[in-house]
């Protein structure tokens, strides 16, 4: 147990004149409460107009990524006594219009996603009443690249990101990378087109903030290393 | 949903050329390291140096080592810059100055290459 | 008011009324029913998808261990044998017709799963691979465990909830995310679309529609302890009862063993399909009193039972209510290998390396498996029989068709939504090819929903949200949880009754129309207590045990009184049930041991 104070970011766009701001709240945090168990607390007992996203509180659904003390982390994922500090403060992430509070547009993230046509390109029709083959060596590729959950904590972070808003940014990256490196996928190039741009892969340039961002320990740098090789192998070969 | 269909605009080109041009930077600033501080026998002084700098091959390797240094440099600040400067009139001042850095250096550190001459 | 033109925009008593959207079929939910309907009707029609969250949010994605299909790429295995257990594990309430329908299918849904890229975990041979899981065995019961949960890694709901949202890009699916689903529109036995908040901008939308398909899932959120995401209200249930349809065996709540003691975050029953052990305070391996063949892979009703008793009689680890599940003899490889996600959620939640130390776990409720009545292609059924609704379909946790019947297996849920969420979508696409024209939307569409939200935008009351909503999950989790009896079902009949009084009496802290998530909460409570009391109505009027529903007072299974099937209605607060039959067709109901 440990009085924690949580400065919050708010920012409701019906009160315009209000701008945003920085609100405090002071709570009583019971130990392996995590900071949306704090989130939770903070709008169903002291303030309900407090809005954030959230959903699974298991790390899985990606809903809640924010700016905790500086790092984009998930708040169901973060243990708020762990964070060793008297003083929370939560920000939206950074980078992405707030809608409200802690609220983001999914907009930008969604429009990186499309540009990359997210799903399996197969042109062989699937074997009737059988799996199509891969070994557990070609599945082992999609390993740290089929777990993203969209959370849009690494493009938050990118400073590409931050300069250009059409950059697609580095979940969009690996998101083709894991169609490119998947043995069953034909159309590498298809997935590849909307990457070879000015605001696309080569506007990277490989600051790691994303690697450092992912809640879920997953490395976009190395796929976006390994599609531009495919790119240049694409044009040399 | 439809996605966004972009037009290739590469990028790819002067990626690879910017790899190339880094190994050949490095591997040029080794050779004269070795040449200087372990092949020299001798004491380092202008003498020496010079008698080496007016040869052909290290004119040639030089002017080249020039020209893409200036190449990966400049061109890599272009690129930063490119992410960070939005006001077009802040934009065309800070690439002529790049271009206009590029053009007088390339001029002059040529010149000097070529005319130099051993003991003259 | 009237709704005509599309593109007209309203303002109805201060609540406005933005597009009138118009699709041959709207599904709301997208999870894995709602988006696999989607993906096969989109194959010829307009399809649209209402959801709260963004797609890939959904619940379905936190599935762990793995989705059932009898493909015998690892051992023998038949789909006789999948009906068997089936059937058993639902201690016989299930319909056998659909059951059957269920296994036989499965295989096929599993591979359809692989051709739209999903990335599942292989065998040597390069084939899906496949895990043990409880209550699935060889031989009609008589074997051992059977390797038929085919799995990717440890998260499968979420690649094959990732791969269907992909296969919805590609066709082009219309979705509407964060849109919240208010009420339906119901003409002539018809159904003709929904009303939604848009929760981003606010307003209400009317969504006309040909075919309206719920994937709506399930309401874990009644209870205290549970694995389910806080958006897992039962929206769609709610809706369905204010339109004056009945529910089918709502008293069946399925309570997982494994939940991370006390934030009852899933540990995937893969845990003990790969072996885990499950230990008691006084270092005994306890399924050995209750499940002497079976142990730790018995059926989830039965484990969770035991290990409530051993709480309940002064074993937990130190008397406390929890006991622990021990993967430590797996080694390190084999737990970072085919259980990494279980080794992060017991690290970040509890600090606990499972590794070296054992997870400290409790009964969490699950799944729900009542719901929705529908017939065997996801129609939904006017009066939970025979009569369809023209128009209107359910899929998935929400709906009850009924293969789970009393006790769902592990790995059958992602199975029926994904299965009959494609029958849904091919039903559909056969309703649209003989239905080609919209019919027209009536005049009052919009009203009840902007009733609901006007009247809580306005409201001035003194009770808080969050606190009736606790007080509804610890008085459900107390007294409707894994053991139940006459006098405490009866309390809480009351008891629920005041919370629906005070639910009246709310006040709303948000009154704005962007990104409103105090309004959000308000609707789905109001959605928790419409069917509440139908969970609680029928397990007080089922004087038996059966599945997951356990009564301390009749704690045997009655066949002659009870094998049938619970339908209850809800009009002006008065409950009405009926009751219909079971269909038995291969198994006769036998004594279930393990």
């Amino acid at each position: 147990m440990a009085i924690l104070k949580f400065k919050i970011n708010r920012y409701n766009p019906d009160d315009e004149r209000r701008g945003h701001y920085e609100q405090e709240y002071e709570l009583d945090v019971p130990k392996g409460y995590t900071v949306l168990d704090c989130l939770n607390d903070i709008k169903w007992k002291i303030d309900g107009t407090l809005s954030y996203r959230r959903s699974c509180r298991s790390g899985i659904c990606g809903s809640c990524a924010m700016t905790i003390n500086g790092v984009n982390n998930l708040a169901c994922e973060t243990q708020a006594l762990s964070l060793k500090s008297d003083t929370v403060t939560i920000e939206p992430l950074r980078g992405y219009p707030v809608v409200k509070d802690l609220v983001v547009s999914l907009d930008p993230i969604v429009r990186g996603l499309m540009a990359v046509r997210p799903y399996m390109i197969n042109k062989t029709p699937p074997p009737t009443d059988q799996e199509r083959f891969q070994s557990p060596e070609e599945r082992d590729k999609l390993e740290g690249l089929y777990e993203c959950i969209l959370c849009g904590s690494c493009t938050s972070a990118c400073p590409s990101f931050w300069a250009d808003k059409e950059y697609l940014g580095p979940h969009a990256f690996l998101k083709a990378y894991r169609f490119v490196a998947d043995s069953r996928d034909e159309d590498a190039r298809a997935h590849l087109e909307a990457l070879d741009d000015k605001h696309g892969l080569w506007r990277c340039h490989t600051i790691f903030n994303c690697v450092e961002a992912c809640p879920k320990g997953l490395n976009p740098t190395k796929a976006i290393a390994e599609l531009k090789k495919e790119i240049v192998k694409g044009k040399v070969g | 949903m439809k996605y966004k269909q972009t037009v290739t605009s590469g990028g790819a080109l002067p990626w690879l050329l910017q790899r190339i041009s880094g190994v050949y930077l490095a591997v040029i600033l080794l050779i004269h390291v070795i040449n200087l501080h372990v092949l020299l026998d001798g004491e380092v002084n202008f003498a020496a140096i010079s008698e080496r700098v007016a040869t052909p091959m290290w004119k040639t390797l030089n002017i080249s080592f020039l020209i893409i240094a200036l190449f990966h440099g400049l061109y890599g600040l272009w690129v930063v810059l490119e992410d960070y400067i939005h006001k077009g009139w802040m934009r065309i001042l800070i690439y002529s100055v790049i271009a206009a850095i590029a053009v007088v250096f390339t001029i002059f550190g040529t010149l000097t290459m070529i005319t130099f001459q051993h003991g003259g | 008011m009237t709704i005509k033109d599309p593109e007209t925009i309203h303002d109805v008593e201060g609540v406005p009324v933005h597009n009138v959207h118009r699709h041959d079929v709207v599904i709301i939910g997208a999870g894995l029913a709602g988006m696999r309907a989607a993906v096969e009707a989109s194959d010829e029609f307009d399809v649209a998808v209402i959801s709260k969250v963004f797609p890939t949010r959904s619940h379905s994605g936190a599935a762990q261990g793995g989705i059932a299909a009898s493909l015998a790429n690892e051992e023998e295995d038949h789909w006789e044998w999948h009906m068997f257990d089936t059937v058993k594990g639902s201690d016989y309430l299930g319909d056998q017709d659909v059951i059957e329908t269920l296994v036989k299918e499965a295989p096929v849904v599993v591979r359809e799963f692989e051709h739209f890229g999903a990335p599942f975990s292989r065998t040597s041979e390069g084939r899906i691979a496949q895990r043990l899981f409880g209550g699935h065995t060889k031989d009609f019961g008589r074997g051992g465990p059977v390797l038929r949960a085919c799995y990717g890694v440890d998260r499968t709901g979420h690649v094959l909830l990732h791969t269907l949202y992909e296969v919805c890009v590609r066709n082009q699916v219309r979705f509407y995310s964060e849109f919240h689903a208010l009420s339906l529109i119901i003409e002539d036995g018809e159904c003709r679309g929904v009303v939604a908040w848009d929760i981003v901008n606010g307003g209400v939308h009317v969504f006309h529609a040909k075919t309206v398909m719920f994937g709506t899932g399930g309401y874990g959120k009644v209870f205290k302890i549970t694995s389910n995401a806080l958006a897992n209200t039962g929206d769609g249930l709610g809706m369905v009862l204010r339109a004056g349809l009945p529910l089918e065996d709502m008293e069946f709540v399925q309570f997982h063993p494994t939940g991370l003691y006390l934030q009852g975050i899933l540990v995937s029953e893969a845990a003990r399909g790969e072996g885990g052990h499950l230990i008691n305070g006084k270092g005994e391996r306890f399924m050995e009193k209750y499940a002497p063949d079976k142990m730790e892979l018995a059926p989830r009703d039965l484990v969770s039972r035991s290990i409530q008793t051993e709480i309940n009689e002064g074993r937990g680890i130190n008397g406390e209510a929890y006991v622990y599940i021990d993967l430590r003899h797996l080694g390190k490889e084999k737990i970072m290998h085919q259980l990494p996600q279980i080794h992060e959620l017991a690290w970040k939640f509890l600090h606990v390396d499972c590794v070296t130390d054992p997870i400290p776990i409790q009964p969490t409720g699950h799944y729900s498996m009542g719901g929705i009545p529908t017939d065997i292609d996801g129609r939904v059924l006017l009066d939970g029989k025979q009569i369809p609704v023209k128009g209107f379909y359910a899929g998935g946790e929400c709906a009850c068709v009924s293969v789970h019947g009393a006790n769902r297996l592990g790995t059958n849920s992602l199975l029926e939504a994904s299965l009959f969420g494609r029958r849904c979508g091919k039903s559909i696409i056969r309703y649209l090819r003989e239905n080609r024209e919209f019919s027209d939307l009536p005049a009052d569409a919009a009203v009840e929903a902007i009733k609901m939200v006007k009247r809580l935008l306005s409201s001035d009351g003194d009770e808080k949200i969050g606190k009736i909503r606790e007080d509804l999950q610890v008085m459900m989790t107390g007294k409707c949880g894994i053991f139940r009896n006459e006098k405490q079902l009866g309390d809480l009949k009351k008891e629920l009754r005041k919370l629906e009084e005070r639910y009246a009496n709310v006040r709303l802290d948000d009154k704005s129309e962007t990104f409103n998530t105090d309004l959000l909460e308000a609707l789905e409570l109001g959605n928790m207590l419409e069917f509440s009391e139908l969970i609680v109505e029928g397990a007080y009027a089922r004087k038996e045990s059966r599945g997951a529903h356990s009564r301390t007072d009749f704690p045997d299974r009655d066949d002659g009184e009870w094998l049938k099937h619970t339908l209850a209605w809800k009009k002006d607060g008065k409950i009405s049930f009926d009751y219909k039959p079971v269909t038995i067709t291969r198994f006769q109901p036998k004594e279930r041991k393990y």
